[in-house]
């Protein structure tokens, strides 16, 4: 009986899966042979983008551009995290009180539903075109997916460490500060860095409806079908991700570690 | 004079009683040991003196004020003259030793000013004492993760000093130490007990360690919430721990 009853649970839950696929295939015209045809005309982009472009004078404008790009990720990060630490407190279950609690989640859920570019959109809107409206965007993204991130984690905390410091009459705020914080830090650190990773990424997209940063440029050369420009600036963020990743997972298992002593 | 009234108290969990019907006066100062195999209530009679579980009926006052009645702040002004020691001693894993035992003092401190991290000096020197008290003073700069588990119950204690307390609370504190450091925790605890003179409850299920080292305390037996022995242990007898441990148990 029972493993019938796991058989045909597995059955069903195969059948979702093929007729979530079938719907999801409905109107995109899936065509291997279209992919085929495009497999050359894609390496004949890549190979247009070779050589890059590196003349001196689009180097240093280029540069400027992907400084840019981390000024807005740094900015939007932080910015993004000052207004997400009370409100994640608040969302976790464990700390916040009872009816901020649903208040900050379902504040954080609508944040989170929107996609950064729409953000850039809206802001370029609001406040015009330029890196500002990039900072915004990457700022609120940052609120919604950070947000989400920091309440599980604080959900996690050892309650034991809380309630002793709370069992020696400290108040809310102390509370957070001893009980919470200190164990919650790697923690904390870990998602912003991956946060800021992320936003590296993000500030580069947002840059193509017009919030600033390399995005800009690319958008711009792409139109022009310059692409050993578009060469040089992808090559130039592939490298300032990869060394950022990795700076920030060596961080990370450093502060990990010192924290483990 | 009375310092902590148990009154007809009965604790419900998830619709489960947890206790029933227990009634219990401790006067001030004095020591009790609460025995009781483990499950039997031990720490849910504890934790209700501090205001953390809830009585269903009944109720408990501790210096005469019905804990359960107390507003907030109220609540927290009483729970810092409670200090607690706690069988897994809950220190703050990643702060050092002294930071550890000033929070102990955060109940008397600024909210703000102790938030950022600024303790006033005779708060420090206070904690120091405490470090002492517990032969603590050489780790005080240590990371509470590098000491050793014996080491961490003594912080603990200093941290429950440093409160100050008027009433101490310890939850099986050497439960998770092996027999030479319980022995050692047992001692300071009841070295400090008659140094202080506060009072002082003491869970355990242990009847050895009761025995060899609260022979002229009151013993409270509790089996399954409910409080079936309060005497001396002169006269606990074998039928007495065969219904606290329940069957046959060798005294």
């Amino acid at each position: 009986m029972n493993s019938k009853l796991k058989i045909s649970k597995k059955v069903f839950t195969l059948l979702l899966i093929i007729a979530a696929l079938i719907w999801a295939s409905g109107g995109i015209e899936l065509s291997i042979t279209r992919l085929i045809r495009g497999i050359p005309e894609f390496f004949e982009f890549i190979m247009d983008m070779f050589p890059p472009n590196l003349e001196q004078e689009f180097l240093l404008n280029s540069l400027g551009a992907l400084r840019e790009t981390i000024q807005i990720a740094i900015l939007g990060t932080s910015i993004g995290f000052a207004i997400v630490m009370p409100l994640s407190l608040s969302a976790s279950k464990n700390i916040g009180p009872k009816y901020g609690r649903e208040i900050s989640r379902g504040f954080l859920n609508v944040i989170r539903s929107i996609p950064s570019i729409l953000w850039a959109l809206m802001f370029v809107v609001a406040v015009g075109l330029g890196p500002f409206s990039g900072v915004l965007a990457v700022s609120a993204y940052s609120i919604g997916f950070l947000g989400k991130l920091l309440y599980e984690g604080f959900e996690d905390i050892d309650m034991k460490q809380l309630n002793a410091i709370k069992s020696a009459g400290a108040t809310k705020l102390q509370t957070v500060r001893y009980g919470v914080i200190p164990q919650a830090t790697p923690m904390i650190i870990s998602h912003t860095l991956y946060m800021f990773e992320y936003n590296v990424r993000a500030s580069a997209i947002v840059g193509i409806v017009g919030a600033g940063g390399i995005g800009r440029e690319l958008e711009t050369y792409l139109q022009l079908r310059l692409y050993s420009n578009v060469g040089t600036l992808l090559l130039l963020l592939i490298i300032s991700v990869l060394i950022i990743d990795f700076a920030s997972a060596q961080i990370r298992t450093r502060y990990l570690q010192n924290g483990n002593q | 004079m009375t310092n902590i009234t148990f009154d007809n108290f009965s604790v419900k969990l998830n619709g489960k009683r947890i206790i029933e019907d227990f009634n219990l006066e401790v006067h001030s100062g004095e020591f009790i040991v609460l025995l009781g195999s483990s499950g039997s209530g031990k720490t849910t009679i504890l934790r209700s003196i501090n205001g953390f579980i809830e009585p269903s009926e009944g109720y408990v006052k501790v210096d005469d004020r019905k804990i359960s009645e107390l507003g907030k702040e109220d609540l927290r002004k009483m729970r810092r003259k409670i200090g607690v020691i706690y069988q897994d001693f809950n220190l703050i894993s990643r702060l050092n030793v002294i930071k550890n035992v000033l929070c102990g003092r955060l109940g008397y401190l600024d909210s703000l000013e102790s938030s950022i991290g600024k303790f006033p000096e005779k708060d420090i020197e206070l904690s120091k004492k405490c470090l002492k008290r517990v032969h603590m003073s050489d780790k005080s700069d240590q990371k509470v993760n590098c000491l050793s588990e014996g080491e961490k119950q003594r912080v603990a204690i200093a941290r429950a000093l440093a409160q100050r307390p008027k009433v101490l609370l310890a939850d099986e504190p050497s439960a998770n130490l092996d027999h030479d450091l319980a022995h050692d925790i047992m001692d300071l605890l009841i070295s400090l007990w008659r140094e202080e003179k506060e009072t002082m409850i003491l869970s355990t299920h242990d009847l050895g360690l009761v025995k060899e080292f609260c022979e002229d305390k009151r013993i409270v037996g509790i089996k399954s919430g409910r409080k079936i022995y309060d005497s001396p242990i002169e006269e606990f007898s074998p039928s007495i721990a065969a219904k606290i441990y329940g069957g046959d148990y060798e005294f």
